[in-house]
């Protein structure tokens, strides 16, 4: 009965302190995103071999690549790499990419649902192209083009923040 | 009160006497018969022995048997009565708690499906693409008719393609 009673007086204590802690929670999520600073910012990139020779999706791709089969004429979609970047406002990050290529991604801005990113890819010690994009959260950009192998690479670039 | 003959034998009488549950005079009957009848005597130690070994089994059964559930369900009965008792202002106290409980489950859920449920039908492309500038032969930007992903093709100049199949 003693234990009882001790388990009861517990319970009042937390359930209390549990619901500030929810109401919290609750009123963190109620914020607008807009009004909430965003410091940080997850970017991944996925390097994808395209190409006419054989036949098959990667299973990770399935969802990504639906759309892109009925624009491109490629019969082979294989994931290269993946790589994930975690950067803050104004921090570069640089990715890894077939044929000596380096993307260097840089979040300059993040407002509301977009983040201004800049990308700049190289090839060995030359830049191939600049760009500034509002990538969407949760969206992805793909950038494509460069022959590779028997194929053409696909990077996926995608933002989440 | 039945009296008993002395030379009748009844399995009925002897179990009763046994109980305990028989008046002086049955009693004093079924002692005199007892004490003449030799079926009888067996019979009734049969019962005393058939008796006591029941009443073992029981015993054991009962050692066997934990308690401490029921204990707790005949507490929380109690506990659940003594609310009623109460009336309607003790149903509201215990209710102080699950109410706000509740309202703010419902804030949750709808501030978070539309934080992050993703929009089925994006009304916008998924990146703007403010400037681009490189050495390329050609660049495409287009977007996917139903999910509007951005698409940036280009084609290397082709000193650097070489320059990658040299490599």
């Amino acid at each position: 009965m003693k234990n009882r009673m001790r388990k009861v007086s517990t319970m009042q204590v937390r359930l209390p302190v549990l619901l500030f802690l929810l109401m919290l929670a609750g009123l963190w999520m109620s914020i607008p995103t807009a009004v909430q600073a965003k410091e940080r910012c997850r970017i991944s990139v996925d390097t994808i071999l395209a190409s006419r020779q054989g036949s098959g999706v990667d299973s990770r791709l399935k969802q990504d690549v639906s759309e892109l089969q009925n624009m491109f004429n490629y019969t082979s979609y294989q994931l290269l790499s993946s790589k994930t970047l975690n950067l803050k406002k104004g921090e570069s990050g640089t990715v890894s990419l077939p044929g000596n290529r380096r993307l260097k991604i840089t979040p300059h801005n993040i407002r509301e649902n977009r983040a201004d990113i800049a990308l700049q890819m190289m090839k060995k010690k030359r830049t191939v192209f600049q760009s500034q994009v509002q990538l969407l959260n949760r969206g992805s950009l793909f950038v494509g083009g460069p022959k590779y192998e028997n194929g053409n690479l696909i990077f996926k670039i995608s933002g989440s923040y | 009160m039945t009296h008993v003959q002395s030379n009748s034998c009844d399995d009925a009488l002897l179990i009763r006497y046994l109980d305990g549950d028989l008046g002086p005079d049955e009693k004093k009957g079924i002692e005199d018969h007892l004490q003449r009848c030799e079926t009888c005597r067996r019979q009734l130690a049969f019962f005393s022995d058939f008796s006591q070994d029941f009443r073992n089994h029981v015993q054991r059964e009962t050692d066997r048997v934990d308690f401490t559930p029921l204990e707790k369900e005949v507490i929380n009965k109690a506990l659940r009565q003594r609310y009623y008792k109460r009336g309607p202002s003790s149903l509201f106290a215990s209710l102080k708690f699950a109410v706000p409980a509740a309202a703010v489950a419902c804030l949750l859920l709808f501030f978070s499906y539309t934080r992050f449920a993703v929009d089925p039908v994006p009304t916008a492309p998924s990146a703007i693409i403010n400037s681009f500038t490189g050495s390329m032969s050609s660049v495409m930007i287009f977007e996917t008719p139903e999910t509007r992903q951005t698409i940036l093709w280009y084609n290397e100049e082709p000193d650097a393609e070489s320059e990658h199949h040299a490599s």
